[in-house]
């Protein structure tokens, strides 16, 4: 299984513990922006040691690995845009929205999802770029909304 | 005084908290901090709101219920920024509530910390 998941809590409880453990994934891939090293050293510090962690700087334009059984984690909606297109070669089972809390001038979708227009638009854009499941789902068990019918409710 | 920061998840640190003071009686100079609903930003905001309410308490220990929980990252980047003022405390029990409220008057940070660290791994058999 390959999941896709948006979170800007980036990796934390839900994420090391129902996600990751929960489904016995092997890999966490976390897509950032030139994020400084101490603190992906504090998110590599959060994983146990059989969890294997890879973290990539989308502004380095390295390649993406491609790891079966794995969930790659970005932290917005801009980030996973910008790659969308090298995303939709790895072919993942499912696009998550899995949290986007901050809530200054973006219109509330869910009780862990805000978005903006311009958010809304992308992820839009992004579900048939990928043509993966798209969701909105704090976690494996948690209930699963359509997000794709959400968003366009309020565009 | 000690001030004292208690997080977690969902109604954790409340409860845990209000559970504590059933046993103790109502304690004062502590702040609760659920992460429900709440951007990395916006805990970060409500942990530093605290510290700048609260200035007169020299030091302040901020409890976290797990290391790795989107509590963690905003404490730490609190902790860089106040070094010498914030302890952090990660995975805290009951036993380290009681002794935290106890203790906290009669012992200097590093003191309880050592103290909070040995009383929470006795507090499990």
């Amino acid at each position: 299984m390959k999941i896709l998941r948006i979170d800007d809590r980036l990796i934390h409880g839900q994420v090391i513990v129902g996600w990751v453990k929960k489904l016995g994934l092997d890999s966490l891939i976390l897509l950032h922006k030139s994020m400084d090293n101490d603190i992906i050293e504090l998110y590599a510090g959060m994983l146990e040691n059989e969890v294997d962690f890879k973290p990539v700087n989308i502004e380095e334009n390295t390649e993406i690995p491609v790891k079966i059984n794995s969930i790659y984690i970005a932290g917005s909606i801009g980030t996973v845009y910008e790659i969308k297109d090298k995303l939709a070669a790895l072919k993942f089972d499912i696009f998550n929205i899995g949290g986007l809390r901050t809530k200054e001038s973006k219109i509330k979708l869910l009780d862990f999802v805000y978005m903006d227009k311009v958010e809304m638009q992308k992820t839009l854009e992004i579900s048939v770029v990928l043509k993966s499941r798209t969701n909105a789902q704090e976690l494996p068990e948690s209930e699963n909304f359509n997000i794709l019918k959400i968003i366009k409710e309020h565009l | 005084m000690i001030y004292g920061i208690f997080t977690g998840h969902s109604n954790f640190a409340l409860n845990a908290v209000e559970s504590a003071e059933k046993i103790i009686g109502v304690q004062n100079n502590y702040s609760t901090i659920s992460n429900k609903d709440m951007s990395s930003d916006e805990i970060f905001k409500m942990i530093q709101d605290i510290l700048e309410k609260n200035s007169q308490n020299s030091d302040v220990f901020i409890f976290i219920d797990f290391y790795g929980s989107s509590i963690s990252l905003p404490s730490v980047r609190i902790k860089q920024m106040n070094d010498s003022r914030v302890t952090l405390v990660f995975g805290y029990n009951m036993p380290m509530i009681l002794d935290f409220f106890i203790h906290r008057t009669k012992k200097n940070p590093l003191e309880l910390q050592s103290k909070l660290i040995e009383v929470g791994r006795m507090g499990i058999r």
